[in-house]
């Protein structure tokens, strides 16, 4: 537990030794902030209605995934990949620490930084109490969302990370991989009701996380995230250990 | 007793076997030498000894434990320095050793073991500096100030000294000394006179096989049956090598490419046979210039033992 907590805590302030994190975070920052003075903007016009709250589009809408797909490969690709690169893999690993540990502890760095860039979102939140008060149940169901969501990826990109020294054939096999789960979702638009229907329904993150941004608390969504943290992380940890039985 | 024993361990890498059921014990204290050609097996065996391949057969103990039934405790109890010397090159000196301690279990006294293996590697100057601006030589030392950091008993040096420049080397190889104390330590190299300057004990492997596995003081001696004796002479070289030629006591007589005189004698009769030549050179009216014993290398030695095979 404690090798856990030590290479996450490393891990997270690696991203600031680079300048990666402040780069991330200034284009996220000013993304998320001309997203929602535009929203607010909009929403306070008389002629325009929208469904649902302005933290329901910053936390799900369609800029919301965008952003994921193109935050998370960059957060993620240099996990394992350059630590294979460098050779610190080999260090590390003959250290008192075992794969699954290294693996956790690196997911929990990653997933630190993750958080960190969504705090300032609170800001906003603070912002509508000033203009209206808004609901706050819906807007801490959608950051559960937001959580869940950013795990699964970053569950991917480490996996990703595992396969390969090369961090842009990281990135990409996970901004690949992503983009391709979501596109094999859509089929579902134009398949008969159905088994196969039902499964691709099931398998877009997209359903599963609007329902949490409009606050619904399902544990079907949750166990939906949570299965697939839980499954890449097992293959990242099996592909750190493939080295082992490697012929 | 044993630190470290290896018992029939072999490794394949697709068609290439690059351990081939190779065994040897190491005792507790012991500087052993891992010697051989690129490519022979001796960073396989290294990377098994710290368990970060498993052999496909064959066990390895170390304090009589199984490092693959107790790979905590046997990585515990071992400070190790890949090939290349890998680090984390964005963090500083300090952090990066603070980080190493703490993943070894160390945890209140982490500081002080932070400063103990600093002082230990010279590296109290550079503490503060980041780890990729430093120069090969300092970041082998703090390589080596990590495999240190919770003063483990065994280390395990895999080309300490490749890529350094002749005074990098040398410090290095005094710092590995000053290592010792009671501590078991194996080092891998290709270069044969770290092996003299350092170690007690040598294991020769080649092409996954251990070729020769002994103390550097027998190894010497034990090819020590020969010794060459080189010599410059003017004058009268014909008649001083027909005159050599009658005496017994030289085995075999040649010339080097440089004209210079090769001469082969048993080691026990080389020191009368120095004192012949100078006698034959006298009488058959010619001039020693030069009249040099060559030393038995470990180079000469891996070459013997190489071409057997």
């Amino acid at each position: 537990m404690k090798t856990i907590f030590i290479i996450a805590k490393k891990e997270f302030l690696t991203y600031f030794y680079t300048p990666i994190a402040y780069v991330i975070a200034s284009v996220f920052y000013i993304i998320n902030g001309l997203l929602f003075s535009y929203l607010i903007n909009d929403t306070s016009s008389n002629d325009v209605y929208r469904e649902g709250s302005v933290m329901q589009y910053i936390f799900s809408n369609d800029f919301f995934w965008i952003i994921l797909f193109i935050l998370i490969p960059v957060i993620t690709m240099r996990l394992i990949a350059e630590e294979k690169k460098e050779g610190t893999l080999e260090l590390i690993l003959t250290f008192p620490v075992n794969d699954l540990q290294l693996i956790l502890g690196k997911f929990f760095g990653a997933f630190l930084f993750y958080i960190f860039l969504w705090l300032p979102t609170f800001i906003y939140v603070g912002l509508l109490f000033w203009i209206s008060p808004p609901d706050l149940g819906p807007i801490f169901s959608a950051f559960l969302g937001v959580l869940l969501a950013g795990a699964m990826f970053i569950s991917i990109g480490l996996f990703f990370s595992t396969l390969t020294k090369n961090q842009i054939i990281s990135s990409m096999l996970c901004f690949g991989f992503i983009l391709s789960l979501l596109i094999i979702s859509a089929i579902e638009y134009v398949l008969p009701p159905g088994n196969i229907r039902f499964l691709l329904q099931y398998i877009n993150f997209v359903k599963h996380s609007h329902l949490l941004s409009i606050g619904v608390i399902d544990t079907r969504n949750i166990v939906y995230f949570l299965s697939f943290i839980f499954f890449f992380i097992f293959l990242s940890t099996m592909s750190l250990e493939a080295r082992k039985w490697s012929k | 007793m044993a630190m470290i024993s290896v018992n029939n361990i072999s490794k394949t890498f697709g068609r290439i076997k690059a351990l081939n059921s190779i065994s040897f014990q190491i005792n507790k204290g012991e500087v052993v030498g891992l010697l051989g050609p690129n490519g022979a097996g001796k960073t396989t065996t290294m990377k098994i000894l710290t368990s970060f391949l498993p052999p496909d057969s064959g066990e390895v103990l170390i304090n009589s434990q199984n490092i693959f039934s107790y790979p905590k405790q046997a990585k515990q109890m071992i400070g190790y320095l890949p090939e290349g010397t890998p680090l984390y090159s964005n963090m500083r000196v300090e952090e990066f050793l603070l980080y190493c301690a703490h993943l070894k279990g160390l945890r209140k006294n982490a500081k002080k073991a932070v400063i103990r293996s600093l002082e230990s590697c010279h590296l109290e100057d550079m503490r503060k500096r980041i780890i990729g601006n430093l120069s090969k030589g300092y970041r082998q030392r703090v390589g080596l100030a990590q495999a240190l950091i919770n003063d483990p008993p065994i280390l395990i040096l895999d080309e300490p000294t490749v890529g350094l420049d002749p005074n990098q080397v040398v410090k290095v190889r005094n710092l590995i000394k000053s290592l010792k104390k009671d501590r078991t330590i194996i080092i891998s190299t290709h270069i044969l006179p770290e092996v003299e300057a350092v170690c007690e004990k040598v294991i020769i492997i080649h092409n996954g096989n251990i070729i020769k596995e002994s103390y550097l003081k027998d190894l010497t001696s034990s090819v020590e049956g020969t010794t060459k004796i080189t010599l410059e002479i003017k004058g009268n070289t014909d008649g001083f090598i027909s005159a050599c030629k009658k005496n017994e006591n030289i085995s075999s007589i040649g010339k080097n490419d440089d004209e210079s005189i090769i001469i082969e004698t048993r080691s026990s009769k080389e020191r009368k046979v120095r004192e012949e030549l100078f006698r034959t050179a006298v009488l058959t009216d010619s001039v020693l210039l030069e009249i040099r014993k060559d030393k038995v290398t470990l180079e000469t030695i891996f070459l013997e033992l190489i071409k057997e095979i």
